[in-house]
Parts: structure tokens; sequence; C-alpha cells
């Protein structure tokens, strides 16, 4: 196949439409924008402690992505990570504490059938818990934003109860599940952990990588991926060529459902070792970002990711490095990237239409 | 006396000329024709004329005055009205309800309107039930709703956009007559088509449009029929090879098929048409029959009736809109196996001179008769057992038609069955072997093809005819 460079630019004009916003927003409380670019784009350079945690950013960033991204080609718009994240998480934090009574830890095959049973436990929930929208869009004709949006709510309610009643760490004062075993946290001793001075990042990094080759693969080389993209761009003429609805409903979200499931993963098994409630700075969403900044190519991805985490480290540095913005104003930040990328691809979107 | 002059109009969009130093006179109380092929710029030039488009280059001239619309209230303050194509009626109100929402914008008295609607209805004798939803109209009475709604403002000069398509023979027939009618009332009638056995009938000028040229615009009694048909594609007409049939062999009823769903016989090497006004339970039928296709595990074509809607992913590039049609054949346990699939894509677009030869170029940026014929080689690749093909030259010039045409008689003549269905008689009558003719879901027939009357088969459409 031959070469062609296949980018539209609207999402990269819109990125840096939003930062040049948050600039003038930066100007408006008196500080220096150039500062606030520097400390934003620099502070992951620090260390390889402040790379380290980037780089578990960009790993939690990379999966969410591929969760908004691969239902978005089926014609899903999956704003539900959110939700599946949180149970995922704590399905494995609670895993984490008690499987090792089922296969023990003495042995290390024990061991690493407890932390499989781990990843794949969590990874059916992801799934399940995607499936439920799934559920309510094929059977009932509910629209899935709002079937998700209602679930990341019930979700995140569901957790907090059944980890603050029954899981919550009797040697902490703070809203958390109990480490879980002491044998599970393997990835503490990981190369890449080392290389980065413990800091959060862990194997996942290498696994997300991956998993954006496999989802790369799969979209463009397999029958399913190719029968994905040809419903969501036109549900009827799928239909007639024998591509089932249910089957591309559930296959999208269920695939968005096993990389939910990983961000859960990799906060629980790769960094936090517990189920802290409120862990998440809303990855699910953030996902958007980074799916429609790569225009949803699972490689460019890779460094939206990226991006969007060195914005997302610079953010919490704020408040040490200047006088009147505080981290919260990440947020203000992050909304007018995602609102300038999300406004210029829709507009571009339309203009091509027409 | 002129009462509108195209003078010099040229419209481009992009690179693309629709029009090229368009000039053209349409004389007072006359019908005129414009005629012409598919993108021969018949509909930019009556856009222009109810301003909504703007000429690139060029003016026109009303009643000898200036005339530059800007929007379709320009042509509407001017008299002109416009019956479209595409009906555009909103469904689930009555009738009554539509014209008051027409008139709505235009400061105009209920009562009024009342007096106007009956008064013209009394004109052309025709029976509105206005009081009734218009999605229970038939065809024929919404195009009168149409018309309607362009009558009650009082232009002086109506412009329809292919009117006929739609309408059964007997429809056509009287539809003929009540444009007559009007021109006789001082109306003066811009006729768009590509029907010349009409335009013959009832034009008295004609206008030819060739790829946004200006071929002739004549006395309709100076041209014949077939001299019009000749300018407008450029070049005479081919007439199809029809196979002999006494030659063919091997016809048994052992390799008919039966479709239980249908409860209809499909024989080998012939062609079955299905006629029917637009409406008439098309789409069920063909729901029916492909589902019937499947259950018996043949292998089809399915040309379908809608090319945006069931047929192609525009955003998607040739090989890829030809892979998802026949992926069973080039996947290997899910995964893409064959690195044929370019070449077999290069050799469909060749076959049926689908231009421009760009294979990695989406397949919303061709032309829609380009993509037509890439549906159609993609259809047939595979060699199927039975073809369905609705509509195949909706949106196609005369010489892609006349290619279908043949590659359907030619399927037929290999030992292929091939159903056309098809909302024109004359490609019905004039391919198929035998035909059935749908009427509110209902199948009439087969017939043989010179079984039945044009009569006949227009009462058959229109649910008069008893058997």
């Amino acid at each position: 196949m031959k070469f062609k460079l296949g980018y539209d630019f609207s999402s990269v004009i819109g990125f840096f439409a939003g930062l040049f916003i948050s600039s003038l927003l930066v100007f408006l409380f008196k500080e220096n924008p150039a500062h606030i670019l520097k400390v934003l784009s620099g502070s992951f350079l620090q260390s390889k402690f402040d790379l380290g945690l980037t780089l578990f950013y960009t790993t939690c960033f990379l999966f969410s992505g591929l969760a908004f991204s691969i239902p978005f080609k089926a014609g899903l718009f999956h704003i539900g990570a959110e939700g599946q994240i949180v149970i995922s998480a704590m399905i494995a934090a609670i895993l984490g504490q008690t499987v090792f009574k089922v296969f023990g830890v003495n042995t290390p095959v024990g061991v690493v059938v407890g932390v499989l049973t781990i990843i794949t436990v969590t990874v059916l929930f992801g799934i399940l818990s995607a499936h439920v929208i799934s559920f309510f869009k094929v059977f009932k004709q509910s629209h899935e934003v709002v079937v998700a949006i209602m679930l990341n709510f019930i979700f995140s309610a569901v957790s907090t109860y059944i980890i603050l009643h029954f899981f919550q760490n009797p040697e902490s004062q703070n809203p958390e599940s109990g480490l879980i075993h002491q044998a599970y946290q393997n990835f503490k001793g990981d190369f890449i952990k080392i290389y980065f001075d413990q800091s959060a990042v862990s194997s996942f990094l290498i696994v997300a990588v991956i998993s954006s080759f496999v989802v790369w693969f799969f979209e463009n080389k397999t029958k399913w991926g190719l029968e994905l993209r040809a419903y969501g761009e036109n549900p009827q003429a799928a239909e007639r060529m024998g591509i089932s609805k249910i089957k591309i409903n559930f296959l999208a979200l269920g695939l968005a459902g096993v990389f939910s499931a990983f961000v859960g993963l990799t906060e629980v098994l790769g960094s936090a070792y517990q189920f802290k409630i409120g862990f998440s700075p809303s990855y699910g969403f953030l996902g958007i970002v980074v799916a429609l900044l790569a225009q949803g190519h699972p490689l460019g991805m890779v460094v939206s990711a990226f991006i969007m985490a060195v914005l997302h480290k610079g953010a919490s540095d704020l408040d040490l490095e200047t006088q009147y913005l505080t981290r919260d104003f990440s947020k203000v930040l992050q909304s007018i990237i995602i609102f300038c990328v999300a406004g210029a691809v829709y507009i571009n979107y339309r203009r091509k239409k027409s | 006396m002129e009462l509108i002059e195209f003078k010099n109009i040229s419209k481009k969009f992009g690179s693309f000329m629709a029009l090229e130093k368009v000039s053209v006179n349409v004389r007072r109380h006359t019908i005129h024709a414009i005629i012409g092929e598919n993108g021969a710029g018949k509909s930019t030039l009556v856009k222009i004329l109810v301003g909504i488009e703007q000429p690139t280059t060029g003016q026109i001239y009303l009643r000898t005055e200036l005339y530059s619309p800007k929007s379709a209230q320009d042509a509407f303050k001017n008299k002109i009205g416009l019956v479209h194509q595409h009906f555009q009626l909103a469904e689930e109100l009555t009738g009554w309800e539509h014209l008051k929402l027409v008139v709505s914008q235009q400061k105009f008295d209920f009562n009024d309107l009342q007096k106007r609607t009956e008064s013209l209805m009394k004109k052309f004798n025709w029976l509105l039930r206005l009081e009734d939803k218009i999605k229970n109209y038939s065809v024929g009475d919404q195009q009168r709703l149409e018309i309607l709604r362009v009558l009650i403002l009082e232009p002086e000069i109506i412009i329809f956009d292919e009117p006929t398509a739609v309408l059964s023979p007997d429809e056509i027939h009287q539809f003929l007559d009540f444009m007559l009618n009007l021109k006789q009332q001082g109306h003066t009638l811009i006729l768009i088509s590509h029907k010349l056995n009409e335009i013959k009938k009832v034009s008295d000028d004609v206008t030819i449009l060739c790829r946004g040229e200006l071929i002739e615009s004549a006395r309709t009694d100076q041209l014949s029929v077939e001299a019009m048909a000749e300018k407008m594609i450029g070049r005479k007409q081919k007439s199809i090879q029809m196979p002999d049939k006494t030659s063919v062999s091997g016809i048994n009823s052992s390799s008919d098929i039966f479709l239980n769903e249908l409860n209809l016989k499909i024989h080998k090497s012939q062609i079955m048409g299905v006629a029917g006004v637009e409406g008439n339970g098309q789409s069920e039928f063909i729901q029916k029959l492909l589902m019937n296709f499947k259950t018996l595990n043949l292998s089809y074509a399915d040309i379908s009736e809608d090319r945006y809607r069931f047929s192609i992913y525009p955003q998607k590039n040739l090989v890829e809109n030809f892979l998802i049609r026949h992926r069973q054949h080039f996947f290997k346990n899910g995964v893409l196996q064959s690195s044929q699939i370019n070449n077999e894509v290069q050799k469909i677009i060749e076959n049926w001179d689908v231009r421009p030869m760009d294979l990695q170029m989406p397949i919303g940026d061709f032309s829609g008769g380009n993509q037509q014929k890439f549906v159609i080689g993609r259809e047939l690749w595979h060699n199927p057992d039975v073809i369905l093909a609705a509509h195949p030259c909706r949106g196609v010039d005369i010489g892609a038609q006349e290619k279908i045409h043949q590659a359907l008689v030619d399927k037929a003549t290999q030992g292929h069955s091939v159903i056309l269905l098809s909302s024109d008689l004359d490609e019905v009558l004039k391919l198929s072997d035998q035909f059935i003719i749908l009427f509110k879901g209902q199948i009439f027939g087969p017939y043989a093809r010179n079984q039945l009357t044009t009569t006949q088969i227009s009462q058959i459409m229109n649910g008069v005819y008893e058997i």
C-alpha cells in the first residue's frame, strides 16, 4: 500500500488554540503565560522520578484513549470508561486482599496464578461493566451516552460503598482499601520501576504500548476490526452486508471494557497497591482528548497520551511555581483544550461533509 | 417575447465547470424543456434561477430587467415557483396544515387561502383530501399537493424538476395534460426531464445541455426524439445485444429457484422484472428477497435501491469498500491474508471505467455515476448465482446505463438469475423475460414480456385492474 499522509491537522490546531486561550486566561490572572507554559511542559524533566510519574499517566491515558477510540470507530460515543475504571480498580483491590487465601503465596506458582487471576477477573469485570451499556443500547434502544453517564455515577457510588463498609484500610483515616497482599506487589521489583527510582510507572507502560500496536493490527488487518469500522461509518449498509449490530456493539464496548480494566490494574497492581477513593483524575474523560488528538490512530495515541501526561504532570507543579494559580487551574486548562480539540475536529467534520 | 433571458451564465464549483457560457431564452406562455444527462448542469441552471446558487459570471434578465436573486424568497417575489423532484412535504401534518405552514411566511389571509385552494382544485378537477395526513396520500396526490403549494402563491413561472419520475404511466398521461392546461391559463413552464417522449409531446422549446455546455436551444418540432438523444449524449445510442433465446439450451424447471417468503419462482438464465410505483412495498420485497437468498445459501449480488444508505462507506477507499463486501474471501482465521485485493479492485475499475482510477481515494469523493459503476462491478465480482439489481441505473448517464443493461443481459445469458427492480417501466419492459408488478405490497404476475398492454400494466400499478 502506498504511503499517504492522511492526517488532518484540525485536532493539532485545536490543541494549540486551546493552549493560546489558556495563556490569555493566565495573563488575566497576572501571571506570565510563558512561565506557566514552561512549568507545564518542563516539569516532567526535573528528575527520573518525575519522568516516571509522567509515564505512569501516559500509561493510563493510553489505555483510556483506546477505551474511547475503539467504540468511537463503531459509531459509539463511549464516555463510560470512568465508571469501568473505578469498578475494575475496586475488583482488583478486593481480589488482591483475598485470592491469596485460595492460591497461597508460598510458591512462585501460587503467586503467578494469583496475579493472573486478579488480572483475568478484573478484565472480565471491565468487559461486563461495559456490556451493561451495550445491553441497554441494543435491547432497550437507550442512547449509549445517557446510560454511560448514569453508570459512571452508579459504579462510583457502589465501589465507594463496598470499600468503605467492607474493605476500609484499618490503619488509615483516608477513604481507601487495605493494601493488596505483599506477594502481589511484585511490580515493585520490575525493571522500569527500579530505573525510575520507584516512581509510579510500571511494566504496564509496555503493555499499553503493545496494546496500541495490537489495536492497530486489529482495526486494519482483521475481519472483526474491518466490520467494526464499517459499521461505525454506515450501520445500515453494514447490516445489509451481514454485519450484526449486536455483535459490533458488544465487541466494541467489550474491548473498551478491557482497556478500562487495564487502567484500574495499572493503578492497583502497578502503583498504589490499594484502591483509593477518587484516585482517578477522570482518566476516562481525558482518554477522549487523547483519542481525538490522535484522531483515533492507535499509534498516534502513544504520542498524544504522552503530551497529555506532560501537561497533567506539569499542572501539579502549578501550586509551587506560581503566585496566584493553584493546581485546580489545570482542570480549567484541560477543559479548554478538550473543548478546542473537540470543537476543531467537529467543525472540520462538518466542513468536509458539506 | 422573451420572459427570461440567461446571458452567458457560467458556474464554477472549485475547478469544476458546472455551466459554461450558457445563454437561453424562455418565451412567455410556453413550455420550455431543459434536457441533459446527469451532471449536464440542468439543476444548476434552475438553482441559479430560483436564487439557491449565484452564477460565477453572466446575468439573467427577467421581463427585460436585470434579475439577480440572492435567495428563494427573491424568486417568490418575482413570481417564480419550483416544484421539487423530491417532495418537500411534512408527512405528519394534514394537507391543509401543510399549506398553512407554507403560506405563514407570506402574509397571507387564511380565508383567502381557503378560497384560492378551492378554486384551484375546482379548476383542475382535483379531489385532494386536505384533512388527511400527508403520509396517507398516494404518490400522485402528494405531487398534486406539492404543486398546489406552489400554485397558491400565484407564480407566473413554474419550474418542474423531473415531475414524472415517480408516476405511473397513467398518471404521467394526466400530468402532461395538466401541464398543457397550465400553459393555456397563462403560466410559463420550465420542465426538467430526461424522458424525451414526454418532452416531445408537451414542450414548445427545448434546450439541450451536455457537460455544462449549451448544445442547442430550438423549437421542439424541429427536433426528432432520436436527434435529441444523440445531442444529449454526444453520440449515437447503442442498442443492447439481446441474446437469441431460442438458442439457449438447458432451461429446465429443476434449476429454478423457489422463494418461499415471496411465493415466487425465478428461473435461471432469465431476467425477472419488478415494476411498480415507488412506495408500494418495494423495500419489503427486497428485504424478503435477501432473507430468502440467505436461507437458500445462494451467493448473490446486491445492487441496492439506495446506494448511499446500503452500498457504500463514503469515507473508506475503494479497496476497503470492496473488502467489506467480500470479506469472507480474504480473511483466514479472521486475519487479512491475500495480497491480491488491490489487483482485483484494479480489475473492477478498469473493467467498469471508474474514474479517477485511484484505489486509495474515498468512494464518497467519486461522482455518483462512478460510485454506481464501482458498486455494480463489486457486486458482480464473485460471479453470484442470483443478482438483485434495484434501480441499477439511477443517477448514471446514458453511456453507463447501456453498459449496466448489457452486463445484466450478459449475466442472464451466462445462466444466472437476475431480478431487476425499477420504477422505470420502460427499463423493466425492455430487459426482462418476465415481470411482476407490485401494488400495495401485493405481487401481481408473473407476466410474460408481451402479455399485457401498457394500459393494463398501468391499471395494475394503480390497483384499478381486476384479474
